[in-house]
């Protein structure tokens, strides 16, 4: 049987796994192919999560091993974006989902929300794009952000990559270059020398979504960092019968960190830092978002309307603007201000989309609505939101209805491989017809062996390749050493 | 400012240092190697540790670089000697306990774990399907297990950074605590460890290839 995965993500490499450990399996994959548009793997653990965590990058190690140990088992198609022009999913589908299985392992690609206001598109930035300019993503790579010098920053949202921004923003410039940040970024984060960031939600602090590590990290980020909290919102006591719901663990202990490190400022004003020589971190509760404005001199305004929260019938916080309230004004230096409130599912083209849920229909990861055996993991499963873990779980439950259906399919057993009824050529064949230069596994390990001998002249354990066009020249050029995984 | 960085094993492999798979019996650098193992086989191959924090396998970045510069060449043989003495040294008679982890399947499988070790080396040493994604830096909540009950009381309080962790973790119970985060010792001696179910049926693909 041969099964395909696209996405070269934690879910489609736990996927893999998952497929590769399943007992009813054993014996009877013959190969799993794995598709990803960008010359090298990892998706989000390379180039979404913060250079300056490289123990949760160190996951990517585990994922080489599992290839290493499978090399004839798994091949990998880098440079290869499905219904991108070279490969399309119905070729896909019907080379895979017809008799085996097709796993759609490609994240949240629609973007970021947008919070829909006056002067978004002109002034603010979203934390998706500054994230891949440091983290060195070849198409952001050789973006210009923070090219104003002015140190004060204004971040929308209340998740963990609003923290990674801010914190990343912070870091001392000295401990980011002993990290694979992108270098271009390093630089322009030192020349920025953030003094004052603002972090606006629109609830409560309970009700924020990070977790309890992430904060607890940037508000001990350093010792002269000013932690300062702002509860801007007016509570409704009109409905007393109404109370909030129980809060989990994480944010129960999210909240009493954030009451263990930072001052409470009085009345929700805009108070001066007590400590003008800090930098300081100011987390603003309960704001609307209205409006950006530019002024004068280099920077711009960001305009919110303090809410007036209350617990809906389901003990959720709801919020509204409150009219008659004195609007707050936050200060960015220009191209500091940055939207951070979730990212974007997009179906591909010919899948099922549930834009309630903002993920692709599915039962225990069988996509509904198709008759071929297509499945899903991953964030494009069951939304972006958790974390890598949870990718683990989730690419589990997933073979595991695979397996089902297989089972259901053949009644009882897992058939060891189908008729080859088609004669349809080899898929590598397939790309090379299309003119795809596609990157093979042995590609990626030249690719990585160029960036750990980069990395160490410089004192780091990795520069990255800031370009494709430079990818895929080490990654096609066989003379060049690759890394032997069998030793890292 | 002493700033540590990670030194990967493929820097290593990068300037040469010869490579232990010739070295019989040491699984150290293998591609799982773990930070104790690491530390070993770096301070073993008379690299400089840093002292703040030695625990991890990090070295001194000022040192570091003035060792590549210097001392590349010449640790060569000198480094594969004496990782054989560190492998062989003292691996042979450490105390151990038994444990017995649960399965995924229910299966029981008990093992001898050797005092010192951390639950999560424990079950990649017995190719025990605990994930461990980020080798026990406390940094992705993989290698949650179940504790048994009269030890659990023993184990000492989990750590704001382990309760971190723990937030997130699939299935989280009263007695869980994270694998890597568990030390081998001798009151914990037949221990416990059940494995979270997600889902059945999944079986080991070797988890380890051991280089010999
Ligand atoms: C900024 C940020 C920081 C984070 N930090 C952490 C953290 O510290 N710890 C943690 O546990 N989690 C963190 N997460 C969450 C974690 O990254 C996600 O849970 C995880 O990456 C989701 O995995 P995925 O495989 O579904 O998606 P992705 O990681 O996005 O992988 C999808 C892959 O599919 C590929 N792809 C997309 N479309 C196509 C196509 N048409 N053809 C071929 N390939 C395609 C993409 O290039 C990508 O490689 C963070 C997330 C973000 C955004
Ligand atoms: S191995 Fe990652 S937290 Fe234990």
């Amino acid at each position: 049987m041969r099964v395909g995965v696209i996405g070269a993500g934690p879910a489609g490499f736990y996927t893999i796994q998952s497929l590769l450990r399943h007992r009813d399996l054993q014996g009877k994959l013959r190969s799993i192919d794995l598709f990803e548009s960008l010359p090298v793997p990892f998706g989000l653990v390379r180039y979404g999560v913060a250079p300056d965590h490289p123990e949760v990058k160190r996951v990517a190690l585990h994922w080489s091993q599992l290839m290493e140990r499978h090399r004839s088992m798994v091949r990998y198609f880098g440079n290869v974006h499905v219904n991108g022009g070279g490969l399309s999913l119905d070729a896909l589908r019907r080379r895979y989902a017809r008799d085996a299985g097709l796993f759609l392992c490609m994240g949240a690609q629609g973007g970021d929300r947008k919070l829909g206001i006056l002067g978004e598109e002109q002034h603010m930035i979203s934390a998706r794009a500054l994230i891949a300019w440091y983290n060195g993503h070849p198409d952001f790579s050789k973006h210009a952000f923070l090219g104003q010098s002015g140190g004060e920053v204004v971040i929308v949202g209340n998740g963990n990559v609003a923290l990674d921004v801010a914190r990343m923003l912070l870091r001392s410039p000295a401990e980011l270059r002993h990290t694979d940040c992108n270098p271009a970024a390093i630089e322009a984060i030192e020349a920025f020398a953030a003094r004052t960031v603002h972090i606006v939600g629109r609830r409560d602090a309970a009700n924020a979504s990070w977790t309890a590590r992430e904060l607890r990290e940037l508000v001990t980020l350093a010792p002269d960092l000013d932690v300062v909290v702002h509860e801007a919102m007016r509570w409704n006591s009109d409905n007393p019968g109404t109370r909030p719901a129980p809060m989990s663990r994480s944010q129960q202990r999210a909240l009493q960190a954030l009451q263990h490190h930072a001052r409470y400022a009085e009345g929700g004003s805009h108070v001066a830092s007590r400590h003008p020589m800090k930098r300081s971190v100011h987390f603003w509760f309960g704001l609307t978002p209205l409006s950006l404005e530019g002024d004068a001199d280099q920077r711009v305004q960001l305009l919110c309307a303090p809410n007036e929260l209350s617990y809906g019938p389901d003990g959720h916080v709801q919020c509204r603007p409150l009219q008659d309230a004195q609007p707050v004004r936050l200060p960015a230096t220009a191209g500091a201000a940055f939207r951070s409130i979730g990212y974007i599912v997009e179906a591909p083209h010919g899948v099922p989309f549930d834009s309630s849920r903002n993920c692709i229909p599915n039962a225990s990861g069988r996509v509904l609505g198709l008759s071929d055996a297509v499945y899903v993991a991953g964030w494009l499963k069951h939304g972006p939101r958790g974390v890598i873990a949870n990718s683990l779980v989730d690419a589990q439950e997933t073979v595991d209805r695979f397996v089902r259906d297989l089972q259901h399919r053949n009644s009882g057993t897992v058939a060891s491989d189908g008729p080859s009824k088609t004669a349809e050529p080899g898929i590598e064949i397939l790309l090379e017809r299309n003119g795809v230069a596609y990157v093979d596994w042995d590609g990626w390990l030249r690719i990585d062996a160029e960036e750990h001998r980069n990395g160490l002249l410089q004192g780091t354990d990795r520069r990255k390749i800031l370009t494709r066009a430079e990818m895929l020249r080490i990654a096609l050029d066989t003379s060049v050493p690759k890394t032997d995984t069998q030793f890292s | 400012m002493n700033v540590p960085i990670k030194i990967s094993l493929r820097a290593l492999r990068l300037i040469n240092v010869k490579t232990p798979h010739n070295v019989s019996g040491c699984s150290m650098l293998s591609a799982s190697g773990n930070w104790a193992e690491r530390r070993l086989w770096l301070s073993a191959a008379g690299l400089p540790l840093s002292r703040t924090s030695r625990g991890r396998g990090e070295i001194h970045q000022r040192r570091w670089s003035r060792f590549l510069s210097q001392e590349a060449s010449s640790l060569r043989d000198d480094a594969n000697a004496q990782e054989v003495k560190a492998v062989e040294g003292p691996a042979a008679e450490v105390e151990t306990i038994s444990v017995t982890f649960v399965d995924r399947d229910g299966v029981r499988r008990p093992v001898r774990a050797p005092i010192g070790s951390s639950m999560l080396q424990v079950a990649h040493e017995n190719s025990i399907d605990l994930e461990g994604a980020c080798e026990g830096s406390l940094a992705c909540s993989t290698c949650h297990v179940y504790v048994s009950e009269p030890h659990l009381k023993r184990l000492s309080e989990p750590s704001d950074e382990e309760n971190d962790m723990l937030d997130l973790a699939f299935g989280l119970q009263e007695n869980s605590r994270l694998g890597c985060q568990i030390i081998a010792s001798r009151d914990l001696d037949g221990m416990e460890l059940t494995l979270p179910q997600a889902t059945r049926n999944m079986a080991v693909d070797g988890y380890v290839a051991k280089p010999h």
